[in-house]
């Protein structure tokens, strides 16, 4: 992917550490332990006015919460804080904006934490941009930046929006639509809103994949994406439908298996099929096989250096990449061959590398293959001499 | 001793069990609010074991005072009183009332005339906000208590202690009737039970 999450990662990394010696505080934090007291420091001014319940806290701003949650920001200012309760405080905070929860680590220009009942129930943050990191499963930290990044405590989700970019897992994407990151499944969703043109686009490696909606379980290995779906391999592999369904995706997008449906398109080196389903398996980051299903499904490929296409019809085509041989099933399958058609109720295997094609024997003693030859494909008879005038 | 001021100080002053006037045109070995020995013939009396009742123009009661001892200070006027405390009710509110401030201290001097009470010595401060919200609990080393304003000041160390909260800061002005507070480098606790 672009080389803005490289960056952003250094740019986190630098950020994190930074923080370990920064300053300023603000707002409450809230743990999964509720009834753990809540410490706030500051090194500057302190102004509150008790009944009002608000207090303004300014450089090197603190709140702690045991057992693992820390807020810091230059400028802390509270509101609802009656009684001195912060259970329900409001906080509003401002320059170098760096909170820890759960594992969660959001660093940010501003933010607004709000207290519930001594938990944390949402936090807003702003940034240009925004960061957020959580732990991934393998052992590198999921990593996203947005103009804006809010934590529902309710739901246990944050929410990136405004100019979003990300790397989970093995994963790294740019993202128009707002995604939600699931902090218990690690589960990413775009969000689904009205309909427009905007788009995720991410990438593992030499793979991108694009759609209006993604949603991904990194951990289990799973991807869904929706409506105007593209992968795309460099060099030489596009696939296009309406949804895809990725499972086993172990290691990127190297590995695993896809199920596509509606207005399914793949394009594999010179090849082509069109059909209504699919299923693209990958290993070892090349396209292992693909079966696809249509009325009829379609196939085409370059016939050796004649400039002549192969082209199929058939209910089921199917590709072995380690075989490279495309096979055609239909009842019957139709084909053309430069100008040359036919039809048959056996299978057709097609070799990519050769450019010849036959059939398969199925047993089926009463299966034909039939086909019509233009003689412009032939080779000319030479004329036979005319005895009566041979010299 | 300014006339005005005796006569005052003897309308107001009610003396417990025990009080005792000692006139003395020298005593040494006494000691002042801020814990130095003041000079021979510092003061001019001295009464132990005092319930002073500062009343204002109007008649009412500015504060009170309780005092293991108390002296007057010759030049100023201002009296110093040891073991106190000081009662005051802000300004509207009922003498007596729930929102009387109660402040305790090793040492202190009190104003001849209204102005600021002057406080040392595990300085306590407690008393329920007009604006409401519950009991605020002041505790330092030294402190000042302006009863026009009424605004207790001091630059050190003090635990505020309000509702859930118990909090240090590094210097305090902070406003009785108000509840407004300013300090800096707070240092608090904030227990959500």
């Amino acid at each position: 992917m672009q080389p803005l999450i490289h960056d952003s990662r250094r740019s986190l990394l630098k950020v994190l550490a930074a923080s370990g010696v920064a300053a300023w505080l603000a707002t409450g934090v809230a743990a999964r332990d509720a009834t753990a007291p809540i410490v706030a420091s500051n090194k500057g001014q302190v102004h509150f006015n008790l009944p009002a319940g608000t207090q303004t806290l300014e450089k090197d701003v603190e709140l702690r919460q045991a057992p693992d949650t820390l807020i810091r920001a230059d400028k802390a200012e509270g509101t609802n804080l009656p009684g001195g309760n912060y259970d329900n405080g409001h906080w509003v905070l401002s320059g170098a904006v760096h909170i820890e929860f759960e594992d969660t680590v959001l660093d940010a220009n501003s933010a607004t934490v709000i207290f519930d009942k001594g938990r944390i129930r949402t936090i807003t943050v702003e940034g240009t941009p925004a960061r957020f990191s959580h732990p991934g499963t393998t052992g590198e930290r999921n990593q996203g930046q947005a103009n804006t990044i809010s934590y529902d405590g309710n739901r246990r989700q944050v929410r990136f929006a405004g100019q979003t970019a990300y790397a989970f897992g093995p994963y790294e994407g740019i993202s128009d639509k707002p995604l939600i990151y699931d902090l218990d499944s690690t589960e990413i969703t775009s969000e689904k809103g009205r309909s427009d043109d905007s788009r995720i686009i991410f990438t593992f490696r030499n793979m991108q994949a694009s759609a209006r909606f993604w949603r991904a379980n990194i951990n289990g290995g799973t991807q869904v994406l929706e409506q105007d779906v593209e992968l795309r391999r460099t060099p030489g592999t596009l696939i296009r439908a309406e949804k895809a369904e990725g499972s086993n995706l172990t290691d990127g997008y190297d590995e695993g298996q896809w199920t596509l449906t509606r207005k399914v398109q793949i394009e594999y080196q010179d090849g082509a099929l069109d059909a209504d389903t699919a299923t693209v398996a990958f290993g070892a980051g090349e396209v292992r096989s693909i079966q696809v299903r249509g009325t009829p499904a379609r196939f085409s490929y370059p016939a050796g250096s004649s400039g002549q296409r192969f082209e199929g019809r058939a209910d089921t085509v199917s590709f072995d990449g380690d075989k490279r041989q495309v096979r055609i099933v239909g009842h019957p399958s139709r084909y053309t061959f430069g100008i040359d058609q036919g039809s048959s109720d056996k299978p057709l295997l097609y070799e990519l590398d050769k450019g010849a094609f036959r059939s398969e024997d199925n047993g089926d003693a009463d299966a034909h293959v039939r086909g019509t030859f233009n003689p412009r494909n032939r080779v000319p008879t030479p004329r036979t001499p005319d005895r009566s005038t041979a010299q | 001793m300014n006339g005005r001021r005796l006569a005052l100080l003897v309308l107001l002053l009610v003396v417990a069990a025990g009080a005792l006037w000692t006139w003395r045109s020298g005593q040494d070995g006494q000691t002042t609010p801020g814990g130095a020995a003041p000079p021979q013939q510092a003061y001019d009396y001295e009464a132990h074991d005092v319930v002073l009742r500062q009343m204002g123009p109007d008649g009412r009661l500015q504060f009170q005072v309780e005092a293991r001892q108390i002296t007057q200070l010759p030049e100023s006027g201002r009296i110093a009183a040891e073991g106190l405390t000081l009662y005051h009710d802000p300004p509207g509110t009922e003498p007596g009332g729930p929102n009387r401030w109660t402040l305790t201290a090793d040492r202190g001097e009190l104003p001849a005339e209204g102005g600021v009470v002057t406080l040392a010595g595990d300085v306590r401060a407690k008393g329920i906000l007009v604006g409401g919200g519950g009991a605020v609990t002041i505790a330092t080393g030294h402190l000042q208590y302006d009863l026009a304003t009424q605004e207790l000041g001091t630059d050190d160390d003090v635990q505020l202690t309000w509702g859930a909260t118990t909090t240090r800061i590094r210097g305090l002005h902070f406003n009785v009737r108000t509840g407004e507070g300013l300090g800096s480098e707070i240092n608090a606790t904030l227990d959500p039970r």
